[in-house]
């Protein structure tokens, strides 16, 4: 039987990916739900085995699948979508994979497709190395969480392996809040086994024999699927106990949360596993320390997780050698809003994001120029095109009052009301704050009416500077970034677009 | 404490409680298992959740209410859930939102994680990518 593959991710699925399999397999095709390549402009992005490798056609619809079996995808078929061989398609070829390098090769639940492309290497290289080498492993990458806080996973991780204790635990903060991301989300679905991998290395790296994955409850296609690669870890021993006869115990559970952003902070996250209200904790206790249930815990986002496997299976150095400075490795970055060729592209640090948003993302979808680019999520900076040609790396994006966050790329063109985007940073904070401090609870609330004030005209001046105090309130007074970096969006956009923010119409 | 009113949904709140071994820190699980039946969790079942949990009405109150995701009611039938985040509004999520509230409940989410593919929606659980009005009437008009 012929063999065709579709891939079976959120993004596909969004545009009709399912419909094209079950036509597919109405033809008497053997169709293979592969993981998503993460080129979401493409999708779905259905693929042929030839001679030379993959080939794709793209952006198929239910309805074109006759004419594709028909002409029998022949390349001279005159079919529009045809991308012709996928290792040859620029938009892959010029990016650096590592976490995503077999994305979409693979049918993400199959631990046989796993193990063909070097899957377990990095489990079977901490096994021989025991815990403490393994940490050092880690330490040498350079390796720095891909939540948000960039914090050295190293220094987490040796914190945490310090310590004495009956039960540690491994937690996985797959709850990607942040508006325009879906590295972790595309991870989970096209590749689970590497976070699944990544997750058992900690917890022999640390001492633990139990893990959570966080997941938020927008995403349930990454549950069905986290949830049959879970399945089949334990069925082939690589969950439970002794796996591969190693002596190492380990299990995972999923935890679903609720639609709060807030829950991605990571204490906030672990009262919410514990079944409470999903309010920040004060620090100290760090939570490496005194983390979930009072017990040393390690939290780790999914990309920082999942990148842990390579790290071990190619060495420390070859990590570290990839990357700018003091950011090393890749990084997955998701081109998102109104681009071209919106997807993830994951390279080493030190691209501009000129080159990013240019020549990967090929400009606006809308085909206009392009006004601004907010980086980073909810809490990161918009950045003006005159800051375009910033290195994307930690350092160089925290020199222009940038952040890269979590690796988001928004892009916005010459149509987008830059005076309503930093109203909506208010309100954000406003629906998402955990409400457990003042300045943010009150703070957010409060920047919106200034903003509404100065954008009716209202004491203008006055306003400004009562917005300048609150933005240091705010900064400072706040327990957690959530009430901390919310001026962080609204500052970038006063400093580039300060007239939007009268209503023209108004006086003075 | 033994609760003494009676509701037609009791059963179901109690095997819902007994899935998750009636553990406190399965609360948001237990409220997704009677969220998934019945559309939404009854107030009514807070005390039998307090009893089952061994913690009290006010812990389960507090925790309902603290996250979007619960509602106390039953959803309209002809509900889009619309993404507001800042990839879906770059490509019009905000104008979207007016279009439809002409003829549907439209409830708000922040990221569906399908922001390559804006704006998005999200209907009785499925994601939708590239979505305009009417691509959503067509789906509500195949789905109701
Ligand atoms: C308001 C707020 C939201 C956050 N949301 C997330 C999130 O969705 N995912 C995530 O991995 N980290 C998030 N973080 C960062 C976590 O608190 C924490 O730093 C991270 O999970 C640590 O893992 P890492 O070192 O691997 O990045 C958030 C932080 C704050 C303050
Ligand atoms: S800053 Fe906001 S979200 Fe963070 S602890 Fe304070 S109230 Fe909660
Ligand atoms: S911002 Fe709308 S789906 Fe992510």
């Amino acid at each position: 039987m012929k063999i065709v593959y579709v891939p079976r991710d959120t993004a596909s699925v969004s545009v009709g990916a399912d419909e094209v399999a079950d036509n597919f397999a109405t033809a008497g095709f053997k169709v293979i739900r592969n993981g998503s390549r993460g080129a979401a402009w493409l999708e779905p992005l259905v693929e042929i085995d030839t001679p030379d490798g993959r080939v794709g056609f793209s952006c198929v619809r239910p309805q074109d699948v006759a004419g594709l079996v028909d002409n029998d995808f022949q390349n001279n078929a005159p079919h529009l979508r045809d991308v012709g061989l996928i290792k040859n398609i620029d938009y892959f070829k010029k990016q650096n994979r590592q976490i995503f390098a077999y994305a979409g090769d693979t049918d993400p639940v199959s631990i046989a497709d796993y193990i063909q492309y070097g899957g377990f290497l990095g489990l079977k290289k901490a096994l021989e190395l025991g815990a403490e080498n393994t940490v050092n492993m880690v330490f040498d990458s350079g390796l720095r969480g891909r939540g948000g806080a960039a914090f050295p996973t190293g220094i987490k991780w040796r914190t945490c392996a310090a310590i004495e204790a009956k039960q540690k635990y491994v937690v996985c903060n797959a709850d990607e809040g942040d508006g325009g991301t879906f590295s972790d989300r595309l991870l989970m679905e096209s590749n689970p086994f590497a976070l699944i991998e990544g997750m058992l290395i900690c917890g022999l790296a640390i001492g633990a024999n139990k893990g959570y994955i966080y997941l938020r409850s927008e995403y349930p296609l990454s549950k069905t699927i986290l949830t049959e690669a879970i399945a089949n870890a334990y069925k082939a021993n690589y969950l439970g106990k002794n796996i591969a006869n190693s002596g190492l115990d380990f299990v995972i559970e999923i935890r679903i949360g609720a639609g709060a952003y807030i829950c991605g902070e990571e204490t906030s996250l672990l009262n919410s596993i514990e079944g409470k209200r999903g309010v920040v904790r004060a620090k100290p206790p760090l939570p490496a320390i005194e983390g979930l249930f009072g017990q040393p815990t390690i939290i780790n986002n999914v990309i920082t997780l999942a990148s842990v496997p390579d790290i071990l299976a190619k060495g420390a150095a070859y990590y570290a050698a990839l990357g700018s400075g003091k950011s090393t490795g890749t990084l997955p970055f998701q081109l998102a809003g109104n681009v071209k060729r919106g997807g993830l592209v994951e390279v080493e640090f030190g691209l501009t994001l000129r080159q990013l948003i240019e020549d990967f993302g090929g400009g606006t979808y809308s085909g206009r120029p392009i006004k601004a680019v907010q980086v980073g999520g909810p809490l990161g900076s918009y950045i003006h095109p005159d800051e375009f040609d910033t290195p994307l790396d930690y350092e160089s994006f925290a020199a222009i009052d940038g952040a890269i966050g979590h690796g988001g790329i928004i892009v916005f063109d010459d149509t987008a009301d830059m005076a309503a985007q930093a109203r909506f940073a208010f309100t954000f904070c406003e629906v998402e704050s955990c409400g457990k401090c003042t300045p943010c609870r009150i703070g957010a609330t409060r920047g919106g009416e200034i903003l509404d004030d100065i954008s009716a005209g209202k004491n203008v001046e006055a306003n400004f500077e009562l917005l300048d105090d609150l933005f240091e309130t705010m900064e400072l007074g706040s327990l957690c970034a959530m009430g901390g970096l919310t001026p962080k969006p609204v500052r970038s956009l006063l400093k580039h677009f300060a007239d939007e923010f009268i209503d023209k119409g108004k006086v003075l | 404490m033994v609760t003494l009113n009676i509701y037609p949904e009791m059963a179901m709140v109690k095997s819902a409680c007994q899935a998750c071994a009636n553990k406190p820190d399965m609360l948001l699980e237990i409220f997704h298992i009677i969220q998934a039946n019945l559309g939404y969790v009854p107030v009514k079942a807070y005390q039998q959740i307090a009893d089952a949990l061994n913690i009290s009405r006010a812990d389960v109150f507090g925790v309902v209410t603290f996250y979007h995701d619960f509602n106390n009611s039953k959803q309209a039938a002809n509900t889009i859930t619309l993404c507001q985040s800042e990839a879906c509004q770059s490509m019009g999520s905000a104008k979207l939102k007016t279009q439809l509230e002409k003829s549907y409940t439209v409830k708000t989410v922040y990221c569906l994680g399908n922001c390559a593919l804006a704006p998005s929606a999200s209907i009785g659980g499925k994601t939708y990518g590239r979505v305009d009005k009417q691509r959503l009437e067509a789906i509500m008009e195949a789905g109701l």
